[in-house]
């Protein structure tokens, strides 16, 4: 094999490849990436066996074709490092010379033979959405799941056709966000629950081609996404996820409008005097103003108000701000809607339009 | 007249001779009404019963230095010497007669004993089984009466020499009871057994002097007017001496004194955990359970602490004439004293505050470094485990992880072990080449640990800290440095704040989008029904679900828990297996246990510099850290004179 590429770009791709391989894999083999040049250019293959990553390099000048494994984290960092315009990488049997410039770097390859099979991607498309406002769904819900990797439904963004558009769901079953995009899809592949990995990298592949539409192709218990020069793969998550057109509150009668900005400063300035023993800030809803408060034993007491277009009876409902704060900094508006009803009922957030995007704040009882 | 018996004990050992001897009443024949109604049965099982017998009565003469000379373990003979008051010769011919006392003069002396004996009793069962010889003599006159009683037998007194005071001689013991005498153990079982009884007297009597010799070979030596520390400390061994914690407690009640062992110190049985009620050795369940409930929480299940513990209450309040041995006692006021002496000896552990330290001399530092290599183990499969699913970490994300506490400081998600980004790769790399190969690190982050909490605590003096094999944490201090097990130390914060905020205030519910159902059997699902206010308590709100079912709609906030239906499960087991005995203080503190167990950091978990100042400084407000809830050791103290040792500057 011997090429010439530019650097940037297959350092940018490469981060991306890093973000794929788990360095400590069970299986040193996968800590590699794959180098596969031919006449179409150099394709860049890595996974974890969880997800996977092909990369089509167009502008790569290809002079002998040929295939090597190189350790994804060196070569990613190597490239980091490098300030050249292009660099070239010449291999023999057992090794590449990654050459840019001044630097000449040897490493030793590993054999080819035994590195996993990766997805085709068919041209049967399940779903067709334009790559930002995927990013921007998986981004939005992305937030609301439980944070490990496992196998439950709490762990993924569940993705599924609704009345016109793609419907983004994630929920750790104490909050939850929800978006729509518009978009095309084969209703009877949905839904599917996307884990954090899958996420992560979606979201990484989208925001690299923005422009262009990502496309799925749904199987058993995986997904392959296209977008720009990219075929992605992600396992899926086979758990039930809550129905939560059931759980959505549909009658939170009270609402008022606060200036995003004023809310979360607020929020911001009450949570100093939160502790382990008291994580909750108690939003008192009157006339015309919003109290939040706090109070943590041998700490001290929090009280902040903001005026709020309010008309309703008094209310009040505590809850975690942290929650709170992870929403209200994802949205985009000047002004925030909450809808709410007790401290028995979630609490909703949206940015004027409740079709398109909200998040759900269960409230925190105290005592 | 309340505390006589505490009088004594401050008294300087002339007072209780001179009192002893001017109202030393006469041996007299107790009149039947009174013989009867004294616990009768046989009191001579071995040579340790005789020496109890003739030892006590050595010291209610008032003796000050009492001499024990054994044959044979004490099966061929047993001499006791004493230089008390002695006996006139009129009383020395009544010592061997049966109900015949000096220390009962009325019915009603039996609701006050004073004194070791009191029954008249002990003198004739000797003599009516061996070949018995008392020499007396009382101070002012000029010489000793003799008598001899073989098998109740008795001679005629006669004249003797001898100094002040008394020896008793028991030879051949059980000469006319072979049925008894073939029960004798070997001679160093006997030995042993009256090396003990000699003990318990002596703990008690620490003024008095003892010297124990068997086969004319000294057994041991215990000088006169030894403090009482001193005392345990010739028997306990000089380790011990740092180990005691001085209890002290008075009331109108009763006065509690004595020593008990730092929470380091623990045996494999109770033999060390002894109890003196007026002076004498006692074996009262209840009040040994009170002491073993004081440590419940600092040492390991299934050991037993060190306990001299010596209380002192009005004769009126004890009743001896229980058993013969009078190892049995009886109190007007039992709980009472159960309740003082838990309490007192809680105090006296926790004001102590001592932590438990390596003892270099002892066999025990093989144990420990076996006991590293096993854990070494363990920490390897934590490590495993802990690489399998890696929580993702995003910096500020407020997403929970699967269980653990949700303290700020440790918030895991930040620190969750995760892959260097580029960006971190290279500043690692920058570092690594400006700091040449050979230069020494920086050995610890340097603390900015406030020294100041207003109580006072182990780390008020701590310097720095760092983290060895995600397991332990290494604290120098200004006197050498602390060892600290993570989990075990952070488990006993937790479980000191889960007490303490569930004492003072109701915990936060978190309330859930979608009720989780819960997986019961329908023996858990009752068992629920029954205890449904304790989860409550906890913070669980549980509901009746579909059809005899349960689930859960609200979860406490500040223990996170996805795996909601393992932990009610794993509570529900608890209290099946124990919950019917407990009481609910119990069951709450069983709760209590469980969850501070689950949402500690674990072994394994690598903890950042700030993790650990946070996780000092929170001990720092636990009153009593150096245990963990189920008694192990979570800190361990190297001084720097236990370091000279190590390196033999010592
Ligand atoms: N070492 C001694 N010095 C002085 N007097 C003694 C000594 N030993 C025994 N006596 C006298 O002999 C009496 C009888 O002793 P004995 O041990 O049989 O009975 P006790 O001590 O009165 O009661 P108990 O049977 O409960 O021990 C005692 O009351 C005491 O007056
Ligand atoms: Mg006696």
């Amino acid at each position: 094999m011997k090429i010439k590429v530019q650097r940037k770009v297959f350092s940018e791709v490469m981060s991306i490849v890093a973000g794929v391989v788990n360095p400590r894999h069970t299986n040193p083999l996968v800590q590699n990436v794959l180098l596969d040049a031919s006449k179409s250019g150099l394709l860049i293959k890595a996974t974890d066996l969880e997800v996977s990553l092909q990369y089509q390099l167009n502008d790569a000048s290809v002079s002998k074709a040929g295939k090597v494994l190189l350790p994804a984290a060196r070569l990613n960092g190597l490239l980091k490092d490098m300030s050249a315009e292009t660099v070239e990488l010449i291999a023999d049997d057992e090794s590449v010379v990654v050459s840019a410039e001044r630097g000449k770097i040897t490493l030793q390859t590993a054999d080819v033979e035994g590195f996993p099979g990766f997805p085709e991607f068919k041209q049967d498309n399940a779903l067709s959405i334009k790559a930002s406002d995927f990013a921007k769904g998986l981004g939005w819900t992305g937030k609301s799941i439980s944070p490990e990797r496992g196998r439950y439904a709490f762990n993924g963004v569940l993705i599924t056709t609704g009345k016109n558009g793609i419907e983004f769901c994630g929920t750790d079953g104490r909050r939850l966000s929800y978006m729509k995009v518009a978009g095309k899809a084969k209703t009877y592949d949905f839904p599917i629950i996307i884990p954090r990995r899958g996420i992560e990298l979606f979201t990484r592949m989208a925001e690299r081609a923005p422009d262009s539409d990502i496309s799925l192709d749904i199987r058993e218990n995986e997904v392959v996404a296209r977008a720009g020069n990219a075929i992605a793969s992600t396992a899926l998550i086979d758990g039930q996820f809550p129905d939560y057109w059931t759980v959505i509150p549909r009658n939170n009668d009270k609402t008022y409008v606060a200036r995003r900005a004023d809310l979360i400063s607020s929020l911001r300035l009450a949570g100093h005097v939160t502790s382990v023993e008291s994580q909750s800030v108690a939003m008192e809803i009157s006339k015309q103003e919003i109290t939040f408060k706090t109070r943590s034993p041998g700490m001290g007491s929090a009280e902040v108000k903001l005026p709020v277009t309010y008309a309703g009876p008094d209310c009040r409902v505590g809850f975690d701000p942290r929650y709170l704060l992870d929403g209200l900094a994802l949205m985009t508006a000047d002004d925030v809607t909450c809808e709410f009803k007790d401290n028995e009922t979630g609490v909703i957030f949206h940015e004027g339009s409740k079709d398109k995007a909200f998040f759900l704040v269960m409230p925190l009882d105290v005592g | 007249m309340a505390y006589k018996r505490a009088d004594y004990a401050l008294a300087p050992s002339a007072r209780t001779i001179l009192d002893r001897y001017d109202a030393m009443p006469k041996i007299q024949k107790l009149p039947p009404e009174i013989a009867n109604k004294i616990a009768a049965g046989e009191v001579i099982e071995r040579p340790a019963s005789v020496v109890k017998e003739l030892v006590e009565n050595a010291i209610d003469a008032g003796a000050t230095r009492i001499t024990i000379d054994l044959e044979d373990a004490g099966k061929q003979l047993i001499r006791v010497s004493d230089n008390g008051s002695g006996m006139e010769c009129d009383d020395l011919v009544l010592a061997c007669a049966e109900h015949a006392t000096s220390k009962l003069n009325a019915v009603d002396d039996l609701f006050y004993i004073d004194t070791m004996g009191f029954r008249g009793e002990a003198l004739p069962s000797i003599a009516s089984i061996s070949h018995v010889r008392i020499v007396s003599r009382t101070t002012d006159n000029p010489e000793a009466w003799e008598i001899t009683n073989h098998g109740g037998e008795q001679s005629e007194p006669k004249p003797a020499s001898g100094a002040p005071g008394t020896v008793i001689e028991v030879a051949n013991l059980f000469y006319n009871t072979p049925v008894r005498r073939k029960f004798l153990r070997q001679n160093s079982t006997e030995l042993g057994r009256v090396i003990e009884t000699i003990e318990n007297i002596a703990l008690a009597y620490p003024a008095i002097g003892f010297t124990l010799n068997n086969d004319h070979n000294a057994i041991f030596e215990l000088p006169q007017k030894q403090a009482r520390r001193e005392r345990i400390v010739s028997f306990g061994g000089a380790k011990l001496s740092d180990a005691l914690i001085e209890v002290n407690d008075f009331d109108e009640y009763a006065s509690l004194t004595g020593f008990v062992g730092s929470p380091g110190q623990h045996r494999p049985n109770s033999k060390d955990l002894r109890l003196f009620v007026n002076r004498r050795f006692i074996r009262d369940r209840s009040l040994l359970q009170a002491v073993m409930l004081a440590y419940r929480e600092f040492i390991p299940h299934g050991r037993y602490p060190v306990a001299y513990l010596f209380l002192e209450l009005d004769p009126s309040e004890v009743d001896v004439n229980v058993h013969p041995t009078k190892i049995e006692v009886r109190f007007t006021q039992a709980s009472r004293l159960f309740g003082k002496i838990k309490a007192a000896v809680q105090e006296a552990v926790l004001r102590s505050g001592q932590l438990p330290r390596l003892d270099l001399n002892d066999r025990r530092l093989e144990q420990v470094k076996a006991l590293a290599g096993a854990s070494q183990q363990e920490i390897h499969a934590s490590l495993q485990q802990f690489r399998a699913p890696l929580p993702e970490a995003r910096p500020g994300s407020s997403a929970e992880p699967d269980l653990e506490l949700a303290t700020p400081g440790y918030d895991r998600t930040e620190h969750a072990p995760r892959l260097l980004d580029d960006e971190q790769l290279a500043s690692a790399r920058l570092l690594r080449d400006k700091v040449s190969p050979r230069a020494p690190l920086p050995p610890y982050a340097e603390s900015s640990l406030q020294a100041s909490t207003p109580s006072a605590n182990l780390f008020e003096n701590a310097r720095g800290y760092f983290q060895i094999g995600n397991a332990y944490i290494v604290v120098e201090t200004t006197d050498g440095m602390v060892l600290i097990d993570q989990h075990a130390y952070h488990e006993r914060i937790l479980y000191w704040q889960l007490e303490h905020r569930l004492s003072s205030q109701p915990p936060e519910i978190q309330k859930l989008l979608v009720p989780e159902p819960l997986e019961l059997t329908r023996a858990a699902s009752a068992m629920l029904g029954e205890h449904r206010e304790l989860f409550r308590q906890f913070g669980f709100e549980l509901e009746p679900f579909g059809s005899g079912g349960w689930a859960c709609y609200g979860v406490p906030k500040y223990i996170r828990t996805t795996k909601v239906n393992e932990f009610v499960k794993s509570s529900l087991d608890e209290l099946a297996a124990s919950g019917r005995a407990k009481n609910p203080a119990e069951l709450r503190k069983s709760m209590v246990d469980m969850m501070a167990c689950k949402a500690a950091i674990k072994a394994g978990d690598p903890l950042k510099g700030a993790d650990i100042e946070s996780l000092i400084k929170e001990g720092a407000k636990v009153p009593h850290t150096f245990a963990c809830p189920h008694g192990r050791p979570t800190t361990y103290k190297l001084t720097f004179t236990d370091i000279e040792k190590i390196f033999h500057r010592r």
